[in-house]
C-alpha cells in the first residue's frame, strides 16, 4: 500500500484557493476602509492582496499537481489531509501578518511583533485553533482589517476548516465522513443527517446563526459593528483574541458582559443538541447527560470563585475600590465560562485572585467544552467517561465477576470508546508534561517559573489562551523564544485536532507501510 | 373444534397432547416428519410435513375449516407470517406464541393487530409473571392471562402506623390508577364503598398497576414491605422476563450469566440488575457473592437436571425461598425431598394460556380468595347487551359486586365512575360466589 500524495494536493490546493478567497474578502472589507476614509495607509490594503494571491498561486500548483489523482481519499490519505490543511492554513494566514509588518510606513523606524515569521505562524496558528494566545504585545497597532482577519481565523477554525470545505465544495465525495470524523473525532453521536455533507452544512447554518444573533445582541447592547462583528468570531469559535489589549475589561458595559457570557456557553455546548432543538426533540436536549454536567460544573465552580473573591482572598490591587457581591458573582461567572469553554477572554485580571479561585481556573483548564462544540480541551464527556471507568474499575476490585456496562445517559460505552477515551487522557498527560518540561528547558535564559511554563502548556494544548503568572491575563506570548513558540504551536495543534491525527505524523510506519 | 398446530416443539406438542386429549381434531405441521412421527405414536392427531408459513400447506392442514391455528414454532417471523396465512386461509381464531420482547410489547405498535392475529402469548413471560408474583406476595390473586403483567391485585394487612387508618375510602389519597376492591373485617368480606372506613386489623385487596403498589403499601401498615434479595440463575428469555418482572424498590437482584458475552449484552439491557458472569452452583462463587443469605433463589437454566440440582444445593446452603422452572413433568415427584419451594413450567403455562384463550364462554371464574367467600369474574359482554355505553355509575350490578378492571385493546386499566362499557371489552369483576346467574343476565342477555 503506498501513500496517494497526488489526491492529498489536490484537494489541499481547493482549501487553499477557498482560503485565499477569504482573503480576498478581507482586502476587500480594507479597500472599503480606505476609499471611505477612515484610513489613509494602504499597507493592510497590499498586504492582504498578496496574500490573496499567495494563497492563489500555491492552491492553483497543489491542484495542479493533483490534477491526475484518483478520487478514493483512503483513511491514511485523509488523516495527512487534515494535518496539512491545518499547516497550510496557518502558514497563509500568517502571510498578511507578515506582510503587513514589511509594508507598514514605519518598517525602518520602530520594530514590531510581526517582524518575525515565527510570530505570524504563532499568532495565525492561535487563531485557527482557536487558542487566542497573542504575541501582540499593543493590539492598538494593528489596523481594523487585520484585526478581522484576525478574528475571521477563530471562526473558520471553530466548526474546523475541512469540515467547512467539506459542506461547501461538493467534489468531496465518499471520503467526506472520513474527514468529518478525524477533524471532529469527539466521543459525540455523529449522525444528525444519512448524508455527512448535510451534517456538516446544518453544523454551520446553526453557527451562522449563532453568529449572526450575537452580532445583533453585542450591537444593541453599544458595541460598532466592527467591534461587534470580530468578538463575535471569537466567542463562537471559543478563541479569545480581542480588539482590545484588555480584551473584554475594556467594555465596562454590564449587558455586553451579559451577552458575551451567554454565547460563550452556547459555544460550548454540542452542536447536535441545537439540531436536535430545530426538530423539537426538548426531551432529549433537557436529559442529554453532558449538557447537564457541563452547566453543573460551570454553577459549582462559579460558586467556589464568588466565595473566594467576596472573602477578599488573593492581592487587591492597590487603587480597588470595594464591590458588591453582585460583580464578584459576574466576574467570577464570566471568567469560570471563559476557561471552561476555552474561549479564554479575561474581564478582569484573574492573575490577581486567590489561589482556591485561581486553582478553579486551573481545573477548569484540563475539562473544556463538550464534545461537538466548538470549545477545546479534554472535553466534558470524556471526563464524564473517564469518571465512570474509574468507578466501574473501583467496583471490580472487591467483586471482579460483575459485569455492569458503563453508561453515560442511557447510552452504554463500549470497549473500543472506551480505551480511545482512556488513551486520550493518558496522551494529554504526557503531552502537557512534555510541553511544560520543553518549556522551562527552553525558556531557562528567561528565568521561566513552573507555573507559567505549566499553564503556558496546558492553556495552548487546550487551545485557551491565557494562563496564569507571567501568560497570565494582562500578559502575552511575546517574550517567549522562537523554539518555544514552535513547540506550543504543535501543540495547538495537536490540541485542536485531539491529539491522533497529528501524533500518527510523526510514526514511521505511517510513512512506510508495511 | 378443529385445531391446526404449527411446529411440533415444547409447546406444539404439549398443546397437541392436552387439546387432542379434550377432544378437539389437531393437525400438526412441522419440517421434521421424524418428530411428527414420534407424537402421532403417542397421540391421536394428524400430520403434515412441510412449511407452515406457506398457503398450499395449510389448506391441506384444512385452514379454511379450521376454528383455532395455534403457531408455535421457534422462529417468531414464521410465526406471525403462518399465523397471518392460516388467517387469510379461513381460520377463525390464531394464536402465535412469541419469543422476543420487541414482538410481544405493546408499546408502540401491535403486530397482532397489524398482522390480522388475534392472540399472541409468551410463555416465559407468563411463567416469569407467576414467579414475580409468588415472590412479591403469596397471598395475591393470579392474574397473569388477564392483567399481563400491567395489573397486579393484592391483598394486604392493615397495621399500626399506616397512614391511611381511621380515614374513608374518598379521603384515601390512591395512586392514579389503583381501588380496594374489597375490605375483609371479622371473617367478613365487603366490597369497598366510598364510605367504608379503614382500621387496623383490616385485609384489604388492593388492585392495579404493580409500579403504584410501593405508595399504596403505605397507606395500611408503616413498614415498608421487606427488602428482598434475589439471586437468579440462567440467561434464557425466561430470566429476562423475570428480571424485568423484579423492578421496584424491594427487590435487588442479581443474575449469574456463564457465557461472558451474553453477560455482557444483558448487562446492557437490564440495568436494574447486577449480572455477574459466573456459575452459582461453584462453591467459591457461592460463598463470594453470599447467595446462602440470599431470600430466594431462582433456576432458569434450560436444562431442567441443572435447574433442581442448583435449587437443592441452595435450600441446603440455607436460601430461604428456592424456585425452579423445569420443563418436563418427569421430575415432578422429586421436588418435595430436594427441599424445592416452587416449580414453574412456562410449557405448561402456555398450554394453560391457550386453554383460557379457547374459552370462548362469556364468565368464568378466575380465582377465589378470602376463603373462597368472593370470587373473581372475568366477562365478555355480548355484542348486543343493554350496558354497552351506559356510564359506570349508573350500572345496576348484583349487591357487594364491583367492576374492578377493563381490557381494551391491549390494555389493562382500572375504570372510574364516568367509564363506559364498550363492545370488544373484558371485565374484571369481584363479587361474592355464585353469582353467575346474575352476571350472565346483565352482561349477556339482551
Amino acid at each position: 500500500m503506498k501513500l496517494e500524495l497526488r489526491v492529498v494536493a489536490r484537494y489541499a490546493g481547493w482549501l487553499t484557493l477557498a482560503l485565499g478567497a477569504l482573503i480576498a474578502v478581507v482586502a476587500g472589507f480594507a479597500a472599503v476602509q480606505r476609499l471611505t476614509g477612515r484610513t489613509s495607509d494602504p499597507a493592510d490594503l497590499y498586504a492582504l492582496g498578496l496574500a490573496a494571491l499567495v494563497g492563489a498561486a500555491m492552491g492553483g500548483l497543489l491542484v495542479v499537481m493533483g490534477k491526475r489523482s484518483e478520487d478514493l481519499l483512503g483513511q491514511q490519505e485523509a488523516l495527512l489531509l487534515v494535518a496539512c490543511s491545518w499547516l497550510i492554513g496557518a502558514a497563509l494566514s500568517a502571510v498578511p501578518y507578515r506582510a503587513w509588518a514589511a509594508l507598514r510606513p514605519d518598517a525602518g523606524d520602530a520594530s514590531h511583533d510581526f517582524d518575525s515569521v515565527v510570530n505570524c505562524f504563532f499568532e495565525s496558528m492561535s487563531g485557527l485553533t482557536t487558542t487566542g494566545a497573542t504575541i501582540v504585545q499593543q493590539i492598538g497597532t494593528l489596523p481594523d482589517s487585520l484585526l478581522l482577519w484576525r478574528s475571521l481565523t477563530h471562526w473558520l477554525g471553530g466548526l474546523g476548516i475541512v469540515v467547512l470545505f467539506v459542506a461547501v465544495l461538493p467534489m468531496i465525495g465518499a471520503g467526506s465522513r472520513r474527514l468529518y470524523r478525524i477533524e471532529a473525532p469527539g466521543p459525540s453521536p455523529e449522525g444528525v443527517k444519512p448524508r455527512i455533507q448535510d451534517t456538516a452544512r446544518i453544523l454551520w447554518f446553526i453557527y451562522l446563526g449563532l453568529t449572526v444573533a450575537e452580532i445583533l445582541a453585542l450591537r444593541l447592547c453599544g458595541m460598532t459593528w466592527f467591534e461587534a462583528t470580530c468578538h463575535t468570531f471569537a466567542t463562537l469559535a471559543t478563541g479569545g483574541f480581542s480588539t482590545q489589549d484588555a480584551s473584554i475589561g475594556a467594555f465596562p458595559s454590564m449587558a455586553v458582559h451579559a451577552v458575551i457570557i451567554v454565547f460563550m456557553i452556547l459555544a460550548g455546548i454540542n452542536f447536535g443538541l441545537y439540531h436536535q432543538l430545530l426538530r423539537g426533540h426538548w426531551r432529549a436536549v433537557r436529559k442529554d447527560p453532558e449538557l447537564r454536567v457541563y452547566l453543573g460544573i460551570i454553577l459549582v465552580a462559579t460558586a467556589i470563585v464568588t466565595t473566594s473573591l467576596v472573602r477578599g482572598e488573593g492581592q487587591a490591587a492597590p487603587d480597588a475600590v470595594p464591590v458588591a457581591f453582585g460583580e464578584h458573582a459576574e466576574q467570577a461567572l464570566f471568567q469560570v465560562v471563559a476557561v471552561q469553554t476555552t474561549t479564554g477572554f479575561c474581564s478582569v485580571d484573574f492573575d490577581a485572585w486567590g489561589f482556591s479561585a485561581k486553582a478553579t481556573l486551573l481545573v477548569l483548564m484540563f475539562i473544556g467544552g463538550s464534545a461537538g462544540s466548538t470549545g477545546g480541551g479534554i472535553k466534558v464527556m470524556r471526563i464524564i467517561i473517564g469518571v465512570k471507568i474509574l468507578l466501574a474499575e473501583l467496583e471490580h476490585m472487591y467483586r471482579p465477576k460483575v459485569v455492569r456496562p458503563v453508561r453515560v445517559g442511557k447510552t452504554v460505552i463500549h470497549a473500543d470508546l472506551k480505551l480511545n477515551t482512556l488513551v486520550y487522557l493518558v496522551g494529554i498527560g504526557i503531552l502537557f508534561a512534555v510541553g511544560t518540561t520543553l518549556l522551562m528547558l527552553l525558556e531557562s535564559g528567561n528565568d521561566i517559573d513552573i507555573t507559567t511554563a505549566a499553564t503556558a502548556s496546558l492553556s495552548t494544548l487546550n487551545n485557551i489562551g491565557p494562563g496564569l503568572a507571567r501568560v497570565g491575563a494582562t500578559q502575552n506570548y511575546a517574550w517567549f523564544t522562537a523554539s518555544s513558540k514552535i513547540v506550543m504551536c504543535v501543540l495547538m495543534l495537536v490540541g485542536r485536532l485531539e491529539m491522533f491525527t497529528v501524533i500518527v505524523l510523526f510514526t514511521p510506519r505511517f510513512w512506510r507501510p508495511q | 373444534m378443529n385445531v391446526i398446530i404449527a411446529g411440533a416443539g415444547e409447546v406444539g406438542g404439549h398443546a397437541a397432547e392436552v387439546l387432542s386429549a379434550d377432544g378437539h381434531n389437531v393437525t400438526v405441521i412441522d419440517l421434521s416428519a421424524a418428530r411428527l412421527r414420534a407424537l402421532e405414536d403417542t397421540v391421536d392427531l394428524r400430520t403434515l410435513v412441510g412449511h407452515c408459513s406457506h398457503f398450499d400447506i395449510l389448506r391441506e392442514a384444512g385452514a379454511d375449516q379450521c376454528d383455532l391455528m395455534i403457531a408455535t414454532t421457534n422462529v417468531d417471523e414464521i410465526n406471525l407470517l403462518s399465523a397471518s396465512v392460516a388467517k387469510a386461509a379461513g381460520a377463525k381464531k390464531t394464536i402465535v406464541r412469541v419469543h422476543h420482547t420487541a414482538n410481544f410489547s405493546l408499546r408502540r405498535t401491535s403486530y397482532a393487530r397489524t398482522l390480522g392475529i388475534d392472540e399472541l402469548i409468551c410463555p416465559e413471560h407468563l411463567t416469569s409473571l407467576a414467579i414475580a408474583r409468588t415472590l412479591r406476595n403469596p397471598g395475591s390473586i393470579a392474574l397473569e392471562e388477564f392483567g399481563r403483567g400491567k395489573l397486579l391485585m393484592q391483598r394486604l394487612s392493615v397495621t399500626a402506623g399506616g397512614t391511611g387508618i381511621g380515614k374513608k375510602l374518598s379521603e384515601l389519597s390512591l395512586p392514579r390508577g389503583t381501588r380496594v376492591a374489597t375490605v375483609e373485617r371479622n371473617l367478613s368480606v365487603s366490597i369497598a364503598v366510598a364510605d367504608t372506613t379503614i382500621a387496623e386489623g383490616d385485609v384489604v385487596t388492593v388492585i392495579g398497576e404493580p409500579k403504584a403498589f410501593d405508595a399504596v403499601q403505605k397507606l395500611f401498615s408503616k413498614n415498608r414491605e421487606k427488602h428482598i434479595d434475589i439471586a437468579i440463575m440462567g440467561e434464557t428469555a425466561t430470566a429476562v422476563w423475570l428480571c424485568r418482572a423484579l423492578k421496584g424498590r424491594v427487590f435487588s437482584v442479581r443474575l449469574f450469566v456463564e457465557n461472558p458475552d451474553r453477560a455482557e449484552e444483558l448487562s446492557e439491557k437490564l440495568g436494574h440488575v447486577t449480572i455477574l458472569c459466573g456459575d452459582p452452583t461453584d462453591a467459591a462463587t457461592f460463598a463470594d457473592e453470599h447467595i446462602g443469605k440470599a431470600d430466594a433463589f431462582i433456576a432458569v437454566t434450560p436444562e431442567d437436571e441443572r435447574n433442581i440440582l442448583a435449587c437443592a444445593q441452595a435450600k441446603a446452603q440455607g436460601v430461604a425461598t428456592v424456585i425452579a422452572v423445569v420443563q418436563r413433568a418427569k421430575y415432578l415427584h422429586l421436588f418435595p425431598h430436594v427441599g424445592i419451594d416452587h416449580a414453574f413450567s412456562p410449557r405448561a403455562d402456555a398450554v394453560k394460556a391457550i386453554l383460557h384463550l379457547m374459552d370462548t364462554g362469556p364468565i368464568r371464574s378466575v380465582a377465589k380468595f378470602a376463603e373462597g367467600v368472593a370470587e373473581v369474574y372475568e366477562i365478555r359482554p355480548s355484542k348486543r347487551a343493554r350496558i354497552l355505553g351506559t356510564e359506570l355509575r349508573n350500572l345496576k350490578l348484583p349487591t357487594q359486586t364491583i367492576i374492578a378492571a377493563i381490557r381494551r385493546d391491549d390494555k389493562v386499566y382500572v375504570p372510574g365512575a364516568d367509564d363506559q362499557i364498550k363492545d370488544g371489552d373484558t371485565l374484571l369483576v369481584i363479587g361474592p360466589r355464585d353469582i353467575d346467574r346474575d352476571l350472565r343476565k346483565l352482561f349477556v342477555t339482551k
